[in-house]
């Protein structure tokens, strides 16, 4: 029964040789066999050599996070062995590459030494000797089940099939893990055949000499470990599917969304959202729109600025000229971006900056996660710089219509959005159907937008009821935009009557923003809504905390969870309510300080008393959020801190 | 011909940075593997003030530690061979 | 009916010094806006912070007072929204070269059509008067605590060396040769400087209009034969000429039109070649919805990400 199917599997080696390709193969692998699939990659700060690796998660319904034990362990190299032998469940496969089985920890350069100390350590007290094949010894003990591909023979074997050289098919070596792998988990060949020729579409010799290199390494299989139990079909086989990362779904939710202006300036972990949207600048329209507009294509400018401070002010003047804009940086860059959003917030201008967080403080760990930007959200620019709105998405389909709602309301409102998200949806990838990313469910919303003004009555700044006024676009009709503060026409004054009036329209639209965004989009209740044990959360917690709720509930713990998802507008009535309706209160973030927890206490006044952090910057597992959530109910009050992950 | 005279001991060759026994011929401007040969084999020798790769360490080195990382059997060459579609396998690391 | 500079003017009271040289520049802009008979609404003056960086208040036109250091950034959001906007940065000397240095230099690799106008008076005026990036090593004003042990950045080399296709110089109080310079500015299609040489009779007590006034003379007057314009390949041939008048400033200044370069394609011709339609549909007047409804759907535009199970 593929409902029960439930598969981890981690793929590693040195960053730039082929865990990326191997990566994506095998989630088209398990698509192709009919499963939802997600996964993570974790990678260092380098390009080529250090160690990378990713985490796959197979379910037949939308699995949401990855756990640790895996199912399978596939090593293409040494350091992959010496890295995450602990990560494998018993009964599990280690597939790996025969050449890698002489080297000793100490020879791996590329091996962070306290890394490597602690192994060492760990192996010694284990009695197993530092040298890749004693480690696979050791597993073969333990009930792991070792397959060691010679990928010289292998080669020489599919090169002599194709009449050619060993050195042409000499790239295939990726496909051979991958269908080892598959052929150990009982998918048929078929599925990676059709994989193969998904990922390599359109180069015709590449996918003959990779399907070949498939068969030559499935017979292998067969031949010295005998067909494995197959794996049943999954519920999604015959549709059109899709798998992105959450760079790339937000990328898609902006060119939905109407972003005809997105400037960024390179870093870590936003740039694929601009890659991709600079790889899709010109775009096909749907059916409808091409017959309306009497167009086939569109596009969105994409430009690179000389840093982030360029990056948003050039956002803005492209906003001030009426364009949907949006940017897209990480912690640091965000620091750059301070003073511009305050200059959003008095010049009352729309415009998106999508957060993707990492490791802080300072440079910190650049590719790795974290949730350590919200205060600094909330608080960013200088001078009481709000009303803006703080939006935090947990999972790549929420985060694109929330993208789409961000852009929204940056217009409707006349402020600044920003969006938080994070490094683990940033580098992590779902499958997903056509439904799940209705592209008309939220209509687009342009707020006071005036396209043609009236030149003898028009007040930029005009006082109004909700504290929003008309915005022409600068160009259709003459006025002045001002950092300075200003009166209705824009025009700077320092008299204290407009100065007062100008702070209580900005109070107003505060006002007007907590109003007209439903409660709904502010905070969520998830699992059962009577229970007296409530999880608090925000951000891409979610798919661990959801996924771990999943198996406590299994064992009669029934728990509900409050996702925060915009801190402002603050959800202060539900979280409220919550909190003191429940006996247990548990506060799951990434970040030390229980930033989320402060903000509660803000706005509330009341205090959660019980944290789980997880602070060593890798992504949260499943089984992290099980056993923090049993070990916080033993306790009176304190901090968890969860600590899986290589 | 003898292993010794391999495209893994020749000096014009530079293996892949991840795959090592396969990597490119300079001379014939083609990828061989490390176990084949041919007329034009060169004997790898040291120059101190060289840069060399070294496939174990995954690292350069300069030529005065190469001489003696040579001493010790350890294999190294002028140069290592990047797959030109490398940048589909990278990520963003900063 | 054609406007006159007085349409250009607004009722603000302008806050500066007497005989401040941004007065000069101000008249010569409104002039020189014009002259070209710009539509009010169709010219944004972007300026960043400091004294000459109010002058968005004075002239009537859809102006933005931005950031300190940030009006070219905001600059050129406006124009990559609306190429048809005319963008003119009017800044300080340290705005645009101190804080906001690191635009001044982007900005030429872009050749945007932006007109920067940087009113230089080598002081810092609204906080007191301390050394701005071109006051040169050793001035000592009379405002200073200290001599300036800092050397002045010569702004026409380093927009040079950014890639401006317009490069000129004016003094402030020379209000028809610099309405002219603007004018020739404008006309010019792609990022253009022109450094107009300001006293600041508050603060530089060293760099007066007497001081000036000895030092300064016109390229094409001296030599009638000037011409800065390159507009075939062999035209560069007059680089080094074209740089050593550049170079030039003690004892006399140069001031003129140093470096017309037309062979350079601007931003939005470059941005069309990668986008068709840019022109046409500009991020600020493109469609985004058909009454709310999106333009397209994620499988109808992102075919790469498909998987057929």
């Amino acid at each position: 029964m593929s409902e029960n199917v439930d598969l981890d599997v981690m793929i590693g080696g040195p960053q730039g040789g082929g865990i990326e390709s191997s990566g994506q193969m095998a989630l088209r692998v398990f698509m192709i066999k009919g499963y939802d699939v997600f996964g993570i990659r974790e990678y260092h700060s380098d390009i080529i050599g250090a160690h990378s690796y990713y985490n796959v998660r197979v379910k037949a319904q939308k699995p949401r996070s990855v756990r640790l034990p895996v199912d399978a362990l596939l090593a293409l190299d040494a350091e992959t062995i010496f890295t995450h032998y602990n990560d494998l469940a018993p009964e599990s496969y280690l597939i790996y590459g025969t050449e890698s089985l002489n080297t000793r920890i100490d020879g791996i350069a590329p091996m962070d030494h306290d890394t490597k100390e602690r192994v060492k350590e760990d192996l010694k007290q284990k009695g197993v000797e530092p040298v890749a094949s004693e480690v696979v010894k050791y597993l073969a003990s333990t009930g792991v089940k070792t397959v060691g591909l010679p990928f010289k023979d292998l080669l020489k074997v599919t090169a002599e099939r194709l009449k050619t050289t060993v050195v042409s098919v000499s790239k295939t070596v990726n496909t051979m893990s991958i269908t080892a792998l598959a052929a150990m988990l009982g998918i048929d060949l078929g599925a990676v055949e059709k994989s193969i020729q998904l990922y390599f579409a359109g180069r015709k010799g590449i996918v003959d000499s990779n399907v070949e290199a498939a068969r030559t390494t499935y017979e292998y299989i067969k031949d010295n470990y005998g067909v494995s139990k197959p794996l049943p079909d999954g519920p999604h086989r015959n549709k059109v599917r899709m798998i992105a990362t959450g760079n790339d779904i937000v990328a898609m939710a902006k060119i939905v969304g109407g972003v005809t202006l997105e400037t960024y300036y390179p870093i870590t972990p936003s740039q694929d959202e601009a890659f991709y949207m600079e790889t899709h600048r010109v775009f096909d329209l749907d059916e409808e729109a091409s017959r309306s507009l009497g167009q086939s294509k569109t596009g969105t400018l994409v430009l690179q600025a000389e840093d982030e401070l360029a990056a948003l002010n050039m956002a803005i003047g492209g906003a001030l000229a009426g364009a949907r804009v949006a940017t897209t940086t990480s912690g640091p860059g965000l620091s750059l971006m301070n003073e511009a959003i305050s200059f959003a917030v008095i010049t009352e201008t729309p415009v998106v900056i999508s957060v993707w967080m990492r490791t802080g403080p300072s440079t910190g760990i650049a590719t790795r996660q974290g949730q350590q930007d919200l205060l600094h959200a909330m608080f960013a620019g200088h001078g009481e710089a709000l009303p803006k709105i703080v939006l935090a998405s947990g999972d790549h389909l929420e985060a694109y219509y929330d993208t789409i709602k961000a852009l929204n309301w940056a217009e409707k409102f006349q402020v600044p959005v920003i969006h938080l998200l994070d490094k683990y949806m940033a580098a992590s990838m779902m499958s997903f159907d056509m439904e799940d990313v209705d592209p008309y469910k939220v209509p687009l919303e342009r707020g006071k937008l005036v396209p043609n003004p009236d030149p003898k009555t028009y007040k930029r700044y005009e006082l109004t009821d909700d504290g929003i006024s008309p915005r022409a676009p600068l160009g259709t009709v003459q006025y002045i935009v001002s950092s300075l503060e200003h009166n209705e026409y824009g025009v700077v004054t320092e008299d204290p009557v407009i100065r007062e009036k100008m702070s209580l329209k900005r109070l107003k639209k505060m006002e007007t923003i907590e109003r007209e965004i439903p409660e709904s989009e502010k905070a969520v209740l998830y699992g059962d809504p009577d229970s007296r044990i409530t999880i608090v959360s925000w951000g891409s917690t979610k798919g661990p905390i959801l996924d771990a709720m999943g198996s406590l509930a299994k064992e009669g713990l029934r728990l509900r969870f409050l996702q925060i998802k915009t801190f402002l507008p603050f959800p202060t009535s539900t979280v409220k309510k919550i909190i003191e309706s429940s006996d247990d209160v548990i506060a799951v973030e990434n970040n030390a300080f229980g930033q989320m927890v402060m903000a509660v206490r803000m706005f509330t006044g009341l205090n959660i008393n019980k944290r789980i952090a997880k602070l060593n910057s890798r992504s949260l597992m499943e089984q992290e959020i099980y056993n923090g959530v049993k070990k916080a109910l033993s306790m009176k009050e304190g901090l968890v801190v969860v600590s899986d992950g290589a | 011909m003898s292993q010794a005279r391999s495209c893994a001991m020749c000096a014009r060759w530079r293996p892949h940075v991840v795959y090592p026994f396969v990597g490119l011929c300079t001379h014939w401007g083609k990828l061989t593997m490390d176990t084949d040969s041919c007329e034009h084999f060169t004997e790898l020798v040291i120059d101190n003030r060289g840069i060399y790769w070294v496939p174990e360490m995954r690292s350069r080195v300069t030529g005065e530690e190469a001489a003696i990382l040579v001493r010790r059997g350890v294999r190294v060459y002028l140069g290592a061979y990047l797959d030109p579609d490398v940048r589909e396998e990278t990520y963003g690391a900063f | 009916m054609a406007r006159n500079w007085m349409d250009y003017k607004t009722d603000a009271w302008v806050q500066w010094c007497p005989a401040c040289g941004n007065f000069g520049i101000l008249t010569a802009l409104q002039r020189a806006l014009a002259e070209l008979d710009l539509p009010n609404e169709k010219v944004s003056i972007v300026s960043g912070i400091g004294c000459s960086s109010r002058i968005p208040y004075y002239i009537k036109t859809s102006n933005v007072h931005t950031l300190h250091g940030r009006p070219i950034p905001v600059a050129q959001g406006i124009k990559l929204a609306n190429p048809d906007q005319v963008v003119i940065v009017a800044s300080g000397d340290g705005d645009l070269l101190g804080i906001g240095a690191g635009h001044f230099v982007a900005i030429g690799r872009r050749n945007i059509d932006i007109k920067v106008i940087l009113h230089d008076n080598a002081v810092y005026g609204l906080t007191k008067g301390q050394a701005a990036p071109t006051l040169p090593l050793w001035f000592k004003t009379k405002a200073l605590g200290q001599p300036n042990i800092q050397s002045a950045v010569n702004p026409l080399l380093l927009a040079f060396a950014s890639g401006y296709t317009f490069i000129a110089r004016a003094y402030a109080y020379h209000i028809d040769q610099l309405k002219e310079m603007i004018e020739a500015a404008i006309r010019h299609k792609g990022t253009s400087l022109i450094d107009v040489l300001q006293p600041c009779p508050t603060y530089n007590d060293i760099m007066t209009k007497e001081w000036y006034e000895k030092r300064i003379y016109y390229l094409d007057k001296e030599d009638p034969s000037w011409n800065p314009n390159i507009e075939k390949p062999e035209d560069v041939k007059k680089i080094p000429k074209i740089v050593e008048k550049m170079m030039e400033w003690e004892p006399r200044i140069p001031l003129g039109v140093f470096y017309r370069n037309t062979m350079v394609e601007p931003l939005d011709v470059r941005i069309e070649k990668i986008m068709p339609g840019y022109l046409q549909n500009p991020p600020a007047r493109r469609s985004i919805d058909i009454g709310g409804r999106a333009l397209t759907n994620p499988f109808v535009a992102f075919k790469d990400r498909i998987v057929t199970t």
